[in-house]
């Protein structure tokens, strides 16, 4: 005998139950209102919420930490500080805009600033930066377009910078009878000194022949997309225009378009760097460079010899850190630089005393604290700080090595750091799903080139307002 | 209970044994291999490492690193979140399994389908939909929001597996025994549909756990301390720069995998120890 | 009464019956759920739809050949992958089910997949495919194979290797699953068999696989929805590589979301799996339903 079959249901159960579900049925509906009404914002008296990219050394976030703590005793505003990791950041202010409940500050070293400012989630910091001796660079890489406003403005603080050198083994070299500082330095000739110094170590007759090169071309990486950019530039190709607007028109910027995807598809096919380049990780490149089985490789920040400096001093010696060669048809070699940077955010609602520690952040004294905590792994975006001993006369080669690449002559902001729609390029992998139509299914270079080209175009007409 | 003898040899059966204990370790002994190799050594190729060190075991247990500065609280954290989420989820799934499959009143086919409409859209995507939705509840930054999301999305599914088994092998004769006595609905839930339920519960309680357990996502969203973290947020920062210490992290996600495992042996016995209903006979 | 308990009462002693009644109404059982889908579960659903209603988004991902790579491997996880790991499953709970210590000790060590953190895991898989340095081909090598695959370099492999891993974590879980519900059957249908002499692979046929039907079919359909929202499987063993062929749905949508901060288009990719979705669950309603006779 089961209960739900018992059929002498009376209308006045029914009644019953019906009304008593409706109860139910009402109470649970109101539940979330009531709860939410009761959590409202009311933020006004709550501590300034500060969200910080978690560094690579504990010094780094200590260095955070106390240069916001003396501002909060200064002031007597309490702040809430939080770390996080870069990439997971991301997602954390990308949910945290969404639910209309954004930092008032946060520091992040990925390019999301352009698509915040795009949003109209971004506080307008001219008067702050405007007073702050920037270098022209990085000055130039803190205004975006506010789509919302309709506006071009200085809606992000850059604290840092960094920039993309090429790293090799000295050593290995040397075994091979080589030396880096010899290599031609005209484009042609410092790759094919790679190349014979890989043939060299085949003839050699090692048990596992290391790879000249190691160059990403997964989808799966985010340094595919620099790799690709410092050979675009070394072909000459300019993407954007005096207004950072996508323009593709431009002379040259199809044969530049065609002359990479060739060079780095060739690079791969004609076994110049790993097989498994095509499909790396993060940190890919990073590995297979500290395991010995690449000659160099082109990598982002300090932290390749950052990372064996403590435990393996020699081999920390044996890293030699340089630029780029010159560009292909001759003249300055690239040398692209990448920020890190603090957003306020307008719908915190305390912009203006959110101001105020940005002000004391970027703080001379303050930002030269923060990145000798660092280690030199990046490198400053005030003028007066890329003059000082540290970065001119460090005693760690590789500092010194970046700071000669941060004053040449070609130094550029990445394309990324200036432009939604060329971000857009980059996150929809369209170079590396270039590159792997060429190379895995065999497609003509100059369709893929085409094929490329319009994509390019078409994301740039989508985000064409920001002029 | 008579051991019924299965038709294939006990070689067959060990081959298999031998070929699942491969198949199952094979990815474990590649992290231990990983975790044992000093930095310099890392993805060398090799099949034990030539210059094995306990180096990233120590480095994690005396929290001896930046990466790692947290250990234990996070573990308690995990703990903590884990075992709250899994008895939630075994409260909440046992009292609704008991109303559908035994009190089986009229909406109770309504009511299964409606939680499964729950996975209508899937999970991942749901994140930032329950970021606003927990800003909403002023629950940001607490462990109850990681808590109430676990139990939220594994009951529609502890309530689906712990119906199936309430319908399928506990006799109806026993309820009706019991009514018969005078025992109201909560005394048949707690003294005969409980124990019975033992089984399945152990499994869904182990589901939950690790369901609370592994969370990356959410943690990483709802909760904003470093001090009220759980581990798979900090096994995530490992990925923080593309320079990673392979060697903590895998000794870390070893360490992490032992708590689950020495859990359901301890439980194990209620799983496999035959058919609990079949036993109970009128 | 309709909301009677599961017995009958004397129909005199209405007034204490009523405050009695109350307490043991089946109502009261499925609160606590009810208020955690209320707060937690109608209001993110319902905005999830909300964030995801601009067709823009939807004409956008239609012309885009990586979303229709991504729908492809989709399709080929819940058709592949979801079959081959519960058919696995079902032949491993028999296994499991076996009354030989050594079986048993095996169990918690076979629970290993599912219980080490999946980053980690699947991490360290990704390394072990590594086509120079990875464990699989030094031990490929060593067993005299000369050319051993590129696993992560082409489509066809990456996506074997995404397969591969997804059976490897999954595997544990649905075993267990088959394995209770195994251990549900009671003793007495075997014994009953046992009289009409049955044995071996006929009780096997005809006895165990006819009652774990229902389980099996409706963790099928549970798995396969389950599948749909897998990001870590692809996203850590290929991360789509090489070239965005190997995206499933699920990543493509969250690395939208996410990692390009595209919130809407992100949220419309999980969306187009509405579809599959609404079937597998109107399949799991009805399998429900034919399962209501139940056993007993």
């Amino acid at each position: 005998m089961r209960p739900a079959n018992n059929d002498q249901v009376s209308a006045f159960a029914r009644r019953e139950f019906l009304r008593r579900g409706g109860l139910v049925a009402a109470g649970l509906a109101l539940g979330p209102a009531l709860l939410t009404a009761c959590g409202g914002p009311g933020r006004a008296g709550e501590s300034l919420t500060v969200w910080w990219s978690k560094g690579y050394y504990e010094e780094e976030d200590a260095a955070a930490a106390r240069i916001i703590g003396a501002w909060s005793r200064a002031t007597g505003r309490a702040v809430n500080l939080q770390f996080y990791s870069t990439p997971a950041m991301g997602s954390k202010l990308t949910s945290a805009v969404e639910a209309g409940r954004p930092p008032d500050i946060a520091y992040h070293q990925n390019a999301r600033a352009s698509l915040f400012a795009h949003q109209g989630q971004l506080a307008d910091v001219s008067d702050v930066v405007d007073t702050l001796a920037l270098t022209p660079i990085a000055r130039s890489a803190s205004r975006f377009y506010d789509n919302q406003r309709q506006v071009t403005s200085t809606f992000a603080t850059p604290l840092l910078t960094w920039t993309i050198p090429i790293f090799h083994w000295k050593s290995m070299l040397t075994e091979i009878g080589l030396d880096l500082r010899e290599a031609p330095r005209n484009w042609d000739g410092y790759w094919e000194f790679w190349r014979e110094a890989q043939r060299r170590a085949d003839r050699a007759g090692a048990e596992r022949p290391p790879t000249a090169v190691g160059w990403s071309l997964s989808s799966a990486m985010e340094d595919t997309p620099e790799h690709f950019q410092y050979v675009l530039r070394a072909a000459g190709t300019a993407l954007l225009d005096e207004n950072n607007a996508i323009d593709v028109s431009g002379p040259g910027v199809r044969d530049g378009l065609e002359y990479t995807l060739r060079w780095i598809s060739d690079l791969y096919s004609e076994g110049y760097t790993p097989r498994d380049s095509i499909s790396w990780q993060s940190g890919g490149n990073n590995q297979v460079f500290l395991n010995q089985q690449v000659f160099m490789t082109p990598n982002g920040t300090l932290s390749i010899p950052g990372s064996v400096k403590e435990n393996d001093p020699a081999a920390w010696a044996d890293i030699g850190t340089s630029g780029w060669p010159e560009a292909v048809g001759g003249g300055a070699p690239t040398a692209l630089a990448k920020f890190g940077r603090i957003m306020l955010f307008e719908d915190a609602g305390r912009v203006s005393e959110a101001k105020d520690l940005l002000r004391h952040l970027m703080d001379p004294a303050n930002v030269q604290q923060y990145l000798e905590d660092g280690r030199g792994r990046w490198y400053p975006t005030l003028t007066p700080l890329t003059e000082q001993p540290y970065w001119t006369d460090n005693p760690d080669p590789n500092v010194r090595a970046v700071h000669e690449i941060f004053g040449s002559e070609g130094l550029a902001p990445d394309w990324r750091e200036l432009s939604l729609a060329y971000s857009r390029v980059e996150d929809l992998n369209i170079w590396a799903k270039s590159l792997t139509r060429i190379l895995i299914d065999g497609q003509d270079v100059a369709k893929a080139t085409d094929d490329a080209l319009r994509q390019v175009e078409l994301l740039g007409r989508q985000f064409g307002a920001q002029a | 209970m008579k051991t019924r003898r299965s038709a294939l040899s006990t070689t067959a059966l060990v081959a298999v044994g031998v070929l699942l204990a491969v198949w199952t370790l094979l990815p474990v002994y590649h992290m231990l291999v990983v975790s044992l190799s000093p930095s310099d050594e890392l993805f060398a190729g090799r099949l034990w490492p030539e210059d094995p060190t306990l180096t990233a075991f120590s480095t994690v247990l005396t929290e001896g690193d930046f990466t790692v500065e947290r250990f234990w609280l996070q573990l308690w954290n995990s703990l903590f979140v884990a075992v709250v989420s899994a008895v939630g989820v075994l409260a909440i799934a046992t009292l609704a399994a008991f109303a559908v499959a035994r009190l089986r009143p009229r909406w109770a086919g309504l009511l299964t389908t409606s939680a499964l409409a729950t996975y209508v859209i899937p999970l991942s995507f749901l994140a930032i939909p329950l970021y606003k939705a927990m800003a909403n509840y002023n629950l940001l930054g607490s462990q109850w929001a990681l808590i109430l999301a676990t139990i939220t999305f594994g009951s529609p599914y502890a309530l689906w597996v712990l119906s199936q088994y309430a319908r399928a092998s506990i006799p109806s004769e026993l309820d009706e025994a019991a009514t018969i006595d005078g025992a109201g609905a909560w005394r048949i839930y707690f003294q005969i549909f409980l124990p019975l339920m033992r089984p399945p519960m152990v499994v869904v309680g182990i589901y939950a756990f690790l369901l609370a357990w592994n969370e990356y996502l959410m943690a990483f969203l709802f909760l904003s301390e470093e001090d009220s973290m759980t581990l798979p947020v900090t096994l995530g920062n490992f990925l923080n720069s593309d320079q990673i210490q392979w060697n903590v992290m895998m000794a870390t996600a070893l360490f992490y995998a032992l708590p689950p495992v020495l859990i359901y042996y301890a439980f194990q016995r209620n799983v496999s120890s035959g058919s609990t209903a079949g036993g109970v006979k009128n | 009464m309709l909301l009677a308990p599961p017995h009958k009462r004397p129909t005199g002693a209405r007034r204490t019956l009523r405050s009695y009644i109350r307490i043991n109404d089946p109502w009261v059982f499925v609160l606590p759920y009810l208020a955690g889908a209320a707060f937690l579960i109608v209001y993110p659903v319902g905005y999830g739809f909300w964030i995801g209603r601009d067709p823009l988004n939807y004409l956008q991902l239609f012309g885009d050949p990586t979303y229709w790579a991504a729908a492809v491997n989709t399709l080929l996880f819940l058709g592949v992958g979801v079959n081959a790991t519960l058919l696995l499953a079902l032949v491993l709970s028999g296994f499991f089910a076996l009354r030989r210590w050594w079986v048993k000790a095996l169990l918690p060590v076979f629970i290993l997949p599912w219980a080490v953190p999946v980053v980690s895991a699947y991490l360290s898989i990704h390394w072990m495919l590594n086509s120079e340095i990875g464990m699989i081909n030094t031990i490929l090598r060593g067993i005299g194979v000369s050319s051993p695959p590129e696993w992560l370099n082409s489509y066809g492999w990456a996506i074997v290797a995404a397969l591969v891993s997804y059976i490897w974590h999954w595997l544990p879980f649905w075993t267990l699953i088959l394995l209770a519900a195994r251990m549900a059957i009671p003793n007495d249908v075997y014994e009953a068999a046992d009289v009409d002499g049955a044995t071996g692979i006929r009780r096997l046929v005809h006895i165990t696989f006819p009652l774990l039907r229902g389980t099996y079919l409706t963790s099928t359909l549970l798995a396969a929805i389950w599948t749909l929202s897998d990001y870590n499987t692809v996203h850590f063993i290929t991360g789509g590589a090489p070239g965005d062929t190997t995206h499933v749905l699920a990543t493509l949508g969250v690395d939208y979301a996410f990692d390009i901060g595209f919130i809407e288009l992100g949220v419309s990719v999980g969306l187009t799996a509405l579809p599959l979705i609404i079937i597998l669950i109107v399949l799991l309603v009805r399998r429900l339903k034919a399962d209501d006779g139940g056993l007993a």
